[in-house]
Protein backbone atom coordinates (compact mmCIF):
# COMPACT_ATOMS: atom_id res chain seq x y z
CA UNK A 1 0.00 0.00 0.00
CA UNK A 2 3.17 2.18 0.81
CA UNK A 3 4.61 1.62 -2.25
CA UNK A 4 1.71 2.48 -3.84
CA UNK A 5 1.33 5.63 -1.69
CA UNK A 6 4.71 6.41 -2.96
CA UNK A 7 4.49 5.73 -6.62
CA UNK A 8 1.23 8.16 -6.66
CA UNK A 9 2.23 10.91 -5.22
CA UNK A 10 5.77 10.97 -7.04
CA UNK A 11 6.15 14.88 -8.00
CA UNK A 12 6.34 16.52 -11.37
CA UNK A 13 7.01 19.40 -13.28
CA UNK A 14 3.72 21.65 -13.22
CA UNK A 15 4.82 21.58 -16.66
CA UNK A 16 4.85 18.25 -17.31
CA UNK A 17 0.87 17.89 -17.06
CA UNK A 18 0.43 21.20 -18.90
CA UNK A 19 1.66 19.94 -21.83
CA UNK A 20 -0.72 16.55 -21.35
CA UNK A 21 -3.24 19.62 -21.30
CA UNK A 22 -2.74 21.35 -24.21
CA UNK A 23 -2.34 18.21 -26.71
CA UNK A 24 -5.30 16.02 -25.31
CA UNK A 25 -7.75 19.46 -25.10
CA UNK A 26 -6.03 20.93 -28.70
CA UNK A 27 -6.48 16.73 -30.28
CA UNK A 28 -10.07 16.82 -28.86
CA UNK A 29 -11.06 20.30 -30.44
CA UNK A 30 -9.67 19.10 -34.11
CA UNK A 31 -11.31 15.66 -33.79
CA UNK A 32 -14.65 16.80 -32.66
CA UNK A 33 -14.69 20.32 -35.19
CA UNK A 34 -13.81 17.97 -38.32
CA UNK A 35 -17.24 15.89 -36.68
CA UNK A 36 -19.29 18.74 -36.80
CA UNK A 37 -21.73 17.26 -39.49
CA UNK A 38 -21.82 14.27 -38.30
CA UNK A 39 -22.55 14.95 -34.44
CA UNK A 40 -25.42 17.16 -35.52
CA UNK A 41 -27.10 15.15 -38.55
CA UNK A 42 -26.85 11.91 -36.19
CA UNK A 43 -28.82 13.73 -33.57
CA UNK A 44 -31.51 14.78 -36.03
CA UNK A 45 -31.71 10.89 -36.59
CA UNK A 46 -35.25 8.65 -36.45
CA UNK A 47 -36.42 8.68 -32.74
CA UNK A 48 -36.68 4.85 -33.47
CA UNK A 49 -32.75 4.27 -33.53
CA UNK A 50 -32.34 6.68 -30.51
CA UNK A 51 -30.95 3.73 -27.69
CA UNK A 52 -29.28 6.00 -25.10
CA UNK A 53 -26.39 5.18 -23.44
CA UNK A 54 -24.47 6.29 -20.23
CA UNK A 55 -25.28 10.36 -18.87
CA UNK A 56 -27.36 10.29 -21.60
CA UNK A 57 -29.52 6.82 -20.38
CA UNK A 58 -32.35 8.61 -18.28
CA UNK A 59 -33.16 10.16 -21.97
CA UNK A 60 -37.08 8.80 -23.04
CA UNK A 61 -36.49 10.42 -26.46
CA UNK A 62 -33.81 12.10 -28.12
CA UNK A 63 -33.18 15.92 -27.29
CA UNK A 64 -34.19 18.49 -30.24
CA UNK A 65 -30.56 18.61 -32.60
CA UNK A 66 -30.79 22.20 -32.15
CA UNK A 67 -29.78 21.72 -28.66
CA UNK A 68 -27.25 19.22 -29.31
CA UNK A 69 -25.42 21.82 -31.95
CA UNK A 70 -25.63 24.25 -29.02
CA UNK A 71 -23.88 21.71 -26.58
CA UNK A 72 -21.36 20.55 -29.24
CA UNK A 73 -20.44 24.15 -30.01
CA UNK A 74 -20.16 24.98 -26.13
CA UNK A 75 -18.01 21.96 -26.20
CA UNK A 76 -15.65 23.85 -29.19
CA UNK A 77 -15.16 26.79 -27.24
CA UNK A 78 -14.15 24.80 -23.69
CA UNK A 79 -11.51 22.52 -25.35
CA UNK A 80 -9.81 26.09 -26.35
CA UNK A 81 -10.46 27.90 -23.54
CA UNK A 82 -9.36 24.99 -21.56
CA UNK A 83 -6.41 23.90 -23.61
CA UNK A 84 -5.39 27.52 -23.51
CA UNK A 85 -5.55 27.41 -19.72
CA UNK A 86 -8.22 30.23 -19.29
CA UNK A 87 -9.95 30.06 -16.26
CA UNK A 88 -9.14 26.42 -15.61
CA UNK A 89 -10.66 26.10 -12.17
CA UNK A 90 -14.15 26.24 -14.21
CA UNK A 91 -13.71 25.38 -18.03
CA UNK A 92 -11.31 22.62 -16.67
CA UNK A 93 -14.17 20.54 -14.95
CA UNK A 94 -17.14 22.28 -17.45
CA UNK A 95 -14.99 21.04 -20.88
CA UNK A 96 -14.94 17.30 -18.94
CA UNK A 97 -18.44 17.21 -18.63
CA UNK A 98 -19.13 18.58 -21.92
CA UNK A 99 -16.98 16.54 -23.51
CA UNK A 100 -18.49 13.54 -21.60
CA UNK A 101 -22.14 14.20 -22.79
CA UNK A 102 -20.95 15.71 -26.50
CA UNK A 103 -19.23 11.72 -27.12
CA UNK A 104 -21.91 10.30 -25.12
CA UNK A 105 -24.72 11.50 -27.06
CA UNK A 106 -23.44 10.59 -29.93
CA UNK A 107 -22.87 7.03 -29.16
CA UNK A 108 -26.48 6.98 -28.39
CA UNK A 109 -27.42 5.78 -31.73
CA UNK A 110 -27.73 2.12 -31.97
CA UNK A 111 -24.07 1.33 -31.93
CA UNK A 112 -21.33 2.29 -28.98
CA UNK A 113 -17.88 2.83 -30.72
CA UNK A 114 -14.58 2.44 -28.73
CA UNK A 115 -12.19 5.17 -30.30
CA UNK A 116 -13.41 7.87 -27.86
CA UNK A 117 -13.21 6.18 -24.27
CA UNK A 118 -10.37 7.27 -22.99
CA UNK A 119 -9.74 10.88 -24.58
CA UNK A 120 -12.94 11.34 -22.44
CA UNK A 121 -11.35 9.49 -19.52
CA UNK A 122 -8.12 11.77 -19.60
CA UNK A 123 -10.22 14.73 -20.33
CA UNK A 124 -12.11 13.99 -16.51
CA UNK A 125 -8.78 13.72 -14.84
CA UNK A 126 -7.21 16.40 -16.43
CA UNK A 127 -10.22 19.16 -15.59
CA UNK A 128 -10.22 18.21 -11.92
CA UNK A 129 -6.48 18.68 -11.78
CA UNK A 130 -4.19 21.75 -11.30
CA UNK A 131 -3.25 21.01 -15.45
CA UNK A 132 -3.20 24.80 -15.73
CA UNK A 133 -0.61 25.92 -13.54
CA UNK A 134 2.22 26.29 -16.36
CA UNK A 135 1.95 27.25 -20.51
CA UNK A 136 -1.19 28.76 -19.37
CA UNK A 137 -3.09 31.91 -19.96
CA UNK A 138 -3.77 31.57 -16.12
CA UNK A 139 -0.42 31.24 -15.51
CA UNK A 140 0.21 34.14 -17.32
CA UNK A 141 -1.95 36.54 -15.44
CA UNK A 142 -0.68 35.21 -12.10
CA UNK A 143 2.82 35.98 -13.58
CA UNK A 144 1.60 39.39 -14.32
CA UNK A 145 0.63 39.57 -10.86
CA UNK A 146 3.81 38.36 -9.35
CA UNK A 147 2.61 35.52 -7.90
CA UNK A 148 5.47 32.87 -6.97
CA UNK A 149 5.78 30.85 -9.99
CA UNK A 150 4.87 26.86 -9.18
CA UNK A 151 7.83 24.31 -8.25
CA UNK A 152 7.29 20.77 -9.11
CA UNK A 153 5.26 18.62 -6.53
CA UNK A 154 3.01 15.96 -5.74
CA UNK A 155 0.25 18.01 -7.18
CA UNK A 156 1.69 17.20 -10.89
CA UNK A 157 2.26 14.12 -10.40
CA UNK A 158 -0.64 12.23 -9.06
CA UNK A 159 -2.83 13.84 -12.77
CA UNK A 160 -0.45 12.07 -14.95
CA UNK A 161 -0.72 8.88 -12.66
CA UNK A 162 -3.78 9.06 -12.76
CA UNK A 163 -4.12 9.12 -16.88
CA UNK A 164 -1.67 6.31 -16.90
CA UNK A 165 -3.72 3.60 -14.86
CA UNK A 166 -6.94 4.84 -16.58
CA UNK A 167 -4.95 3.82 -19.83
CA UNK A 168 -3.77 0.79 -18.44
CA UNK A 169 -7.15 0.01 -16.91
CA UNK A 170 -8.74 0.19 -20.11
CA UNK A 171 -6.39 -1.74 -21.81
CA UNK A 172 -6.92 -4.50 -19.24
CA UNK A 173 -10.45 -4.55 -19.51
CA UNK A 174 -9.86 -5.11 -23.21
CA UNK A 175 -8.10 -7.97 -22.56
CA UNK A 176 -10.05 -9.56 -20.22
CA UNK A 177 -13.14 -8.94 -22.15
CA UNK A 178 -11.31 -11.93 -24.40
CA UNK A 179 -10.51 -13.94 -21.76
CA UNK A 180 -13.97 -14.20 -20.67
CA UNK A 181 -15.43 -14.54 -23.63
CA UNK A 182 -16.36 -17.15 -25.36
CA UNK A 183 -13.61 -17.95 -27.04
CA UNK A 184 -11.20 -17.65 -23.64
CA UNK A 185 -7.54 -18.85 -24.02
CA UNK A 186 -8.23 -19.72 -27.98
CA UNK A 187 -8.33 -16.21 -28.74
CA UNK A 188 -4.53 -15.80 -28.97
CA UNK A 189 -4.38 -18.37 -31.54
CA UNK A 190 -5.31 -16.00 -34.47
CA UNK A 191 -7.91 -17.92 -36.11
CA UNK A 192 -10.17 -15.75 -34.35
CA UNK A 193 -8.33 -12.59 -35.28
CA UNK A 194 -8.40 -13.95 -38.71
CA UNK A 195 -12.08 -14.07 -39.08
CA UNK A 196 -12.62 -11.06 -37.25
CA UNK A 197 -10.72 -9.54 -40.07
CA UNK A 198 -12.87 -11.05 -42.46
CA UNK A 199 -16.10 -10.14 -41.01
CA UNK A 200 -14.92 -5.89 -41.00
CA UNK A 201 -13.92 -6.43 -44.44
CA UNK A 202 -17.58 -8.04 -45.80
CA UNK A 203 -19.61 -5.50 -43.34
CA UNK A 204 -17.58 -2.61 -45.11
CA UNK A 205 -17.60 -4.44 -48.76
CA UNK A 206 -21.81 -4.15 -47.99
CA UNK A 207 -21.90 -0.66 -46.45
CA UNK A 208 -19.01 0.85 -48.06
CA UNK A 209 -19.07 -0.13 -52.18
CA UNK A 210 -16.86 2.35 -52.92
CA UNK A 211 -13.95 1.13 -50.63
CA UNK A 212 -11.59 -1.17 -51.46
CA UNK A 213 -13.89 -4.41 -51.19
CA UNK A 214 -11.04 -6.95 -50.98
CA UNK A 215 -8.32 -7.44 -48.60
CA UNK A 216 -5.75 -4.95 -48.00
CA UNK A 217 -2.28 -6.24 -49.05
CA UNK A 218 -1.13 -6.95 -45.69
CA UNK A 219 -3.67 -8.73 -45.16
CA UNK A 220 -2.50 -11.05 -48.39
CA UNK A 221 0.81 -10.82 -47.01
CA UNK A 222 -0.21 -12.10 -43.76
CA UNK A 223 -2.41 -14.68 -45.08
CA UNK A 224 0.60 -16.03 -46.92
CA UNK A 225 2.11 -16.60 -43.54
CA UNK A 226 -0.79 -18.31 -41.45
CA UNK A 227 1.74 -18.24 -38.29
CA UNK A 228 1.74 -14.20 -38.45
CA UNK A 229 -2.09 -14.24 -37.15
CA UNK A 230 -1.05 -16.08 -34.04
CA UNK A 231 1.93 -13.46 -33.60
CA UNK A 232 -0.37 -10.38 -34.24
CA UNK A 233 -3.65 -12.33 -31.64
CA UNK A 234 -0.78 -13.17 -29.07
CA UNK A 235 0.87 -9.91 -29.08
CA UNK A 236 -2.41 -8.23 -28.60
CA UNK A 237 -3.47 -9.92 -26.00
CA UNK A 238 0.19 -9.91 -24.35
CA UNK A 239 -0.16 -5.79 -24.73
CA UNK A 240 -3.73 -5.29 -23.20
CA UNK A 241 -3.64 -7.78 -20.65
CA UNK A 242 0.32 -6.52 -19.82
CA UNK A 243 -0.96 -3.13 -19.50
CA UNK A 244 -0.32 -2.48 -16.11
CA UNK A 245 3.21 -3.37 -16.19
CA UNK A 246 3.70 0.19 -18.02
CA UNK A 247 2.60 1.58 -14.29
CA UNK A 248 5.76 -0.08 -12.61
CA UNK A 249 8.36 2.23 -14.11
CA UNK A 250 8.31 5.19 -16.71
CA UNK A 251 10.74 3.07 -19.37
CA UNK A 252 8.38 0.44 -19.23
CA UNK A 253 5.48 2.51 -19.48
CA UNK A 254 7.53 4.16 -22.53
CA UNK A 255 8.25 0.36 -23.78
CA UNK A 256 4.51 -0.28 -23.69
CA UNK A 257 3.09 2.41 -25.52
CA UNK A 258 5.49 1.63 -28.22
CA UNK A 259 4.00 -1.44 -28.13
CA UNK A 260 -0.19 -0.46 -28.12
CA UNK A 261 0.99 2.15 -30.86
CA UNK A 262 2.01 -0.78 -33.05
CA UNK A 263 -1.44 -2.98 -31.79
CA UNK A 264 -3.39 0.17 -33.15
CA UNK A 265 -1.16 0.28 -36.18
CA UNK A 266 -1.85 -3.48 -36.82
CA UNK A 267 -5.51 -2.92 -35.98
CA UNK A 268 -5.63 -0.08 -38.93
CA UNK A 269 -3.28 -2.37 -41.53
CA UNK A 270 -5.59 -5.02 -41.38
CA UNK A 271 -9.33 -3.97 -40.51
CA UNK A 272 -8.87 -0.18 -41.52
CA UNK A 273 -10.29 0.96 -38.21
CA UNK A 274 -8.43 3.94 -37.00
CA UNK A 275 -8.15 4.52 -33.25
CA UNK A 276 -7.14 8.03 -33.93
CA UNK A 277 -6.45 8.92 -30.46
CA UNK A 278 -4.27 6.05 -29.69
CA UNK A 279 -2.67 6.52 -33.45
CA UNK A 280 -2.20 10.34 -32.86
CA UNK A 281 0.18 8.87 -29.74
CA UNK A 282 -1.21 12.00 -27.54
CA UNK A 283 -3.41 9.02 -25.71
CA UNK A 284 0.21 7.91 -24.45
CA UNK A 285 1.60 11.57 -23.59
CA UNK A 286 1.44 10.95 -20.09
CA UNK A 287 3.46 7.75 -20.40
CA UNK A 288 6.48 9.71 -21.87
CA UNK A 289 6.40 12.60 -19.17
CA UNK A 290 5.72 10.59 -16.29
CA UNK A 291 6.98 11.15 -13.29
CA UNK A 292 10.72 9.24 -11.61
CA UNK A 293 11.12 7.89 -8.65
CA UNK A 294 12.56 10.51 -6.50
CA UNK B 1 -17.40 29.10 -0.92
CA UNK B 2 -14.68 26.52 -0.94
CA UNK B 3 -12.77 26.27 -3.99
CA UNK B 4 -13.33 21.99 -5.28
CA UNK B 5 -11.55 22.52 -8.83
CA UNK B 6 -8.49 21.70 -9.15
CA UNK B 7 -8.02 19.30 -6.66
CA UNK B 8 -5.04 20.46 -4.79
CA UNK B 9 -5.52 17.81 -1.32
CA UNK B 10 -4.15 14.63 -1.10
CA UNK B 11 -7.20 13.18 -0.40
CA UNK B 12 -9.12 14.81 -3.13
CA UNK B 13 -6.44 13.28 -5.72
CA UNK B 14 -7.14 10.25 -4.11
CA UNK B 15 -10.64 10.26 -4.67
CA UNK B 16 -10.78 11.14 -7.93
CA UNK B 17 -7.64 8.48 -9.06
CA UNK B 18 -9.85 5.74 -7.42
CA UNK B 19 -12.71 6.70 -8.83
CA UNK B 20 -11.69 7.14 -12.20
CA UNK B 21 -9.81 3.97 -12.16
CA UNK B 22 -13.01 2.04 -10.21
CA UNK B 23 -15.09 3.17 -12.68
CA UNK B 24 -13.01 1.83 -15.88
CA UNK B 25 -12.82 -1.02 -13.86
CA UNK B 26 -16.43 -1.83 -12.97
CA UNK B 27 -17.85 -3.01 -16.39
CA UNK B 28 -15.70 -6.17 -16.18
CA UNK B 29 -18.98 -7.37 -14.36
CA UNK B 30 -20.71 -7.21 -17.29
CA UNK B 31 -18.18 -10.08 -18.87
CA UNK B 32 -20.07 -12.28 -16.93
CA UNK B 33 -23.55 -11.37 -17.58
CA UNK B 34 -25.97 -12.89 -20.16
CA UNK B 35 -26.79 -10.18 -22.10
CA UNK B 36 -24.75 -7.05 -21.14
CA UNK B 37 -25.30 -3.79 -22.28
CA UNK B 38 -22.23 -1.90 -23.60
CA UNK B 39 -22.23 1.81 -22.49
CA UNK B 40 -19.86 4.93 -22.64
CA UNK B 41 -17.34 5.32 -21.73
CA UNK B 42 -17.10 3.08 -19.12
CA UNK B 43 -17.54 -0.09 -21.16
CA UNK B 44 -17.04 -3.69 -21.17
CA UNK B 45 -15.08 -3.77 -24.57
CA UNK B 46 -17.25 -6.54 -26.12
CA UNK B 47 -15.49 -5.45 -29.78
CA UNK B 48 -13.75 -8.47 -31.11
CA UNK B 49 -14.54 -10.77 -28.23
CA UNK B 50 -17.75 -12.88 -30.29
CA UNK B 51 -17.06 -15.88 -31.07
CA UNK B 52 -18.07 -16.29 -35.16
CA UNK B 53 -18.70 -18.51 -37.24
CA UNK B 54 -18.24 -19.69 -41.04
CA UNK B 55 -21.25 -17.06 -42.13
CA UNK B 56 -22.19 -13.53 -41.47
CA UNK B 57 -25.18 -12.20 -42.01
CA UNK B 58 -25.14 -8.49 -43.09
CA UNK B 59 -28.44 -6.47 -44.07
CA UNK B 60 -27.46 -3.46 -46.68
CA UNK B 61 -29.13 -2.09 -49.47
CA UNK B 62 -28.53 -2.67 -52.91
CA UNK B 63 -29.70 -1.17 -56.47
CA UNK B 64 -31.38 -3.11 -59.41
CA UNK B 65 -30.34 -1.94 -62.59
CA UNK B 66 -32.79 -1.85 -65.66
CA UNK B 67 -31.22 -5.02 -67.15
CA UNK B 68 -31.47 -6.79 -63.70
CA UNK B 69 -27.40 -6.75 -62.63
CA UNK B 70 -26.98 -5.63 -59.37
CA UNK B 71 -24.93 -2.56 -57.37
CA UNK B 72 -24.44 -2.24 -53.75
CA UNK B 73 -25.61 1.27 -52.63
CA UNK B 74 -23.67 2.87 -49.69
CA UNK B 75 -25.35 2.64 -46.44
CA UNK B 76 -25.29 6.53 -45.80
CA UNK B 77 -28.38 6.34 -48.65
CA UNK B 78 -30.13 4.83 -45.55
CA UNK B 79 -29.22 5.49 -42.37
CA UNK B 80 -27.00 8.04 -40.44
CA UNK B 81 -23.87 7.83 -37.84
CA UNK B 82 -21.12 6.35 -39.33
CA UNK B 83 -20.82 2.77 -40.79
CA UNK B 84 -21.17 0.78 -37.88
CA UNK B 85 -24.29 3.01 -36.45
CA UNK B 86 -25.83 2.79 -39.80
CA UNK B 87 -25.34 -1.24 -40.13
CA UNK B 88 -27.15 -1.59 -36.91
CA UNK B 89 -30.30 0.79 -37.88
CA UNK B 90 -29.98 -1.06 -41.63
CA UNK B 91 -30.31 -4.46 -39.70
CA UNK B 92 -33.28 -2.98 -37.43
CA UNK B 93 -35.36 -2.04 -40.36
CA UNK B 94 -34.75 -5.03 -42.02
CA UNK B 95 -35.96 -7.21 -39.12
CA UNK B 96 -39.31 -6.40 -40.00
CA UNK B 97 -40.90 -6.18 -43.24
CA UNK B 98 -42.84 -3.01 -43.11
CA UNK B 99 -40.11 -0.95 -41.31
CA UNK B 100 -37.98 -2.74 -44.46
CA UNK B 101 -40.71 -1.49 -47.31
CA UNK B 102 -40.44 2.26 -45.75
CA UNK B 103 -36.48 2.55 -46.05
CA UNK B 104 -36.25 0.96 -49.45
CA UNK B 105 -38.72 3.70 -50.27
CA UNK B 106 -36.94 6.29 -48.76
CA UNK B 107 -33.84 5.35 -50.34
CA UNK B 108 -35.67 5.17 -53.85
CA UNK B 109 -36.91 9.01 -53.22
CA UNK B 110 -33.30 9.76 -52.25
CA UNK B 111 -31.74 8.77 -55.15
CA UNK B 112 -34.63 10.41 -57.57
CA UNK B 113 -34.17 13.55 -55.46
CA UNK B 114 -30.17 13.89 -55.87
CA UNK B 115 -30.00 12.02 -59.24
CA UNK B 116 -27.50 9.44 -58.51
CA UNK B 117 -26.87 6.23 -59.53
CA UNK B 118 -28.86 7.23 -62.99
CA UNK B 119 -28.85 3.65 -64.22
CA UNK B 120 -30.70 1.73 -60.90
CA UNK B 121 -34.56 1.70 -61.08
CA UNK B 122 -35.44 -0.28 -57.96
CA UNK B 123 -33.69 -0.13 -53.95
CA UNK B 124 -33.90 -3.38 -52.22
CA UNK B 125 -33.06 -3.99 -48.39
CA UNK B 126 -31.54 -7.47 -48.12
CA UNK B 127 -30.30 -9.76 -45.76
CA UNK B 128 -27.15 -10.96 -47.51
CA UNK B 129 -25.05 -14.18 -45.90
CA UNK B 130 -21.95 -14.38 -46.44
CA UNK B 131 -18.72 -16.83 -46.24
CA UNK B 132 -15.97 -15.82 -43.81
CA UNK B 133 -13.68 -18.15 -46.02
CA UNK B 134 -14.21 -16.77 -49.14
CA UNK B 135 -13.22 -13.22 -47.93
CA UNK B 136 -9.68 -14.63 -48.47
CA UNK B 137 -10.11 -16.06 -51.85
CA UNK B 138 -9.13 -13.93 -55.02
CA UNK B 139 -12.71 -11.83 -56.73
CA UNK B 140 -15.64 -9.65 -55.28
CA UNK B 141 -16.85 -9.97 -52.18
CA UNK B 142 -20.04 -11.36 -52.88
CA UNK B 143 -22.76 -13.00 -50.83
CA UNK B 144 -23.63 -17.17 -50.31
CA UNK B 145 -27.32 -16.17 -50.70
CA UNK B 146 -29.24 -13.18 -50.39
CA UNK B 147 -33.34 -12.48 -48.35
CA UNK B 148 -34.84 -9.55 -50.26
CA UNK B 149 -36.80 -8.41 -47.62
CA UNK B 150 -38.25 -4.98 -49.39
CA UNK B 151 -38.47 -3.56 -52.31
CA UNK B 152 -38.94 0.34 -53.97
CA UNK B 153 -39.08 1.34 -57.84
CA UNK B 154 -37.54 4.70 -57.95
CA UNK B 155 -40.24 7.34 -59.17
CA UNK B 156 -39.98 8.25 -62.69
CA UNK B 157 -37.33 5.59 -63.98
CA UNK B 158 -37.99 2.42 -65.89
CA UNK B 159 -39.37 -1.01 -64.71
CA UNK B 160 -35.92 -3.79 -64.68
CA UNK B 161 -36.28 -6.46 -67.05
CA UNK B 162 -36.47 -9.46 -65.28
CA UNK B 163 -33.05 -10.25 -66.62
CA UNK B 164 -30.96 -11.72 -63.54
CA UNK B 165 -28.63 -13.70 -63.27
CA UNK B 166 -29.34 -17.75 -62.98
CA UNK B 167 -27.45 -18.10 -59.44
CA UNK B 168 -28.77 -15.08 -58.33
CA UNK B 169 -32.38 -16.47 -58.60
CA UNK B 170 -31.17 -19.87 -57.62
CA UNK B 171 -29.76 -17.88 -54.27
CA UNK B 172 -32.40 -15.97 -53.99
CA UNK B 173 -34.86 -18.75 -54.45
CA UNK B 174 -32.90 -20.82 -51.85
CA UNK B 175 -33.80 -17.84 -48.61
CA UNK B 176 -37.34 -18.11 -49.27
CA UNK B 177 -37.36 -20.47 -46.55
CA UNK B 178 -35.89 -18.69 -43.66
CA UNK B 179 -37.87 -17.05 -41.46
CA UNK B 180 -38.74 -13.20 -40.71
CA UNK B 181 -37.06 -12.39 -37.61
CA UNK B 182 -33.46 -14.09 -38.02
CA UNK B 183 -30.87 -13.11 -35.20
Amino acid sequence: MRRIVTWFFRPSSPRAIAVVRIVTNGWTLWYLAKRWRLITRTASGSPRDFDPVGIARPLRRPLPPRVIAATTAANYTTLALAGLGVAHRITGPLNAALTWWTLTYRNSWSMVFHNDNLAVLHLTALGVAPSADALSVDALVRHRFRTATPQPSWQYGWPLQTINAVTAGVYLVCGLAKLTGPLGRQWATGQHLRSQVAVDGIRKAALRPDADRKASPFVEFIERRPWMWNVFAAGSLAAELGAPIALVHPRLGRAWSIGAWGMHAGIKATMQITFRYQLSGIAYTAFALAPKAA
Amino acid sequence: MKQVTPVRSRTGATVVAAGLVGAVLAPIVNQFRDAPRDSFPLSHYPMFSARRGEHLRVAFVRGVRADGSIVVLDSRLAARGGMNQERKQIAARARRRRRASSLAARVACRIKRRGIHPDVVAVEVVRGRFSIADYFKSGPVEPVDVEVRARADIPGRSEPQNTASAPRQEAERRIESIPETLP
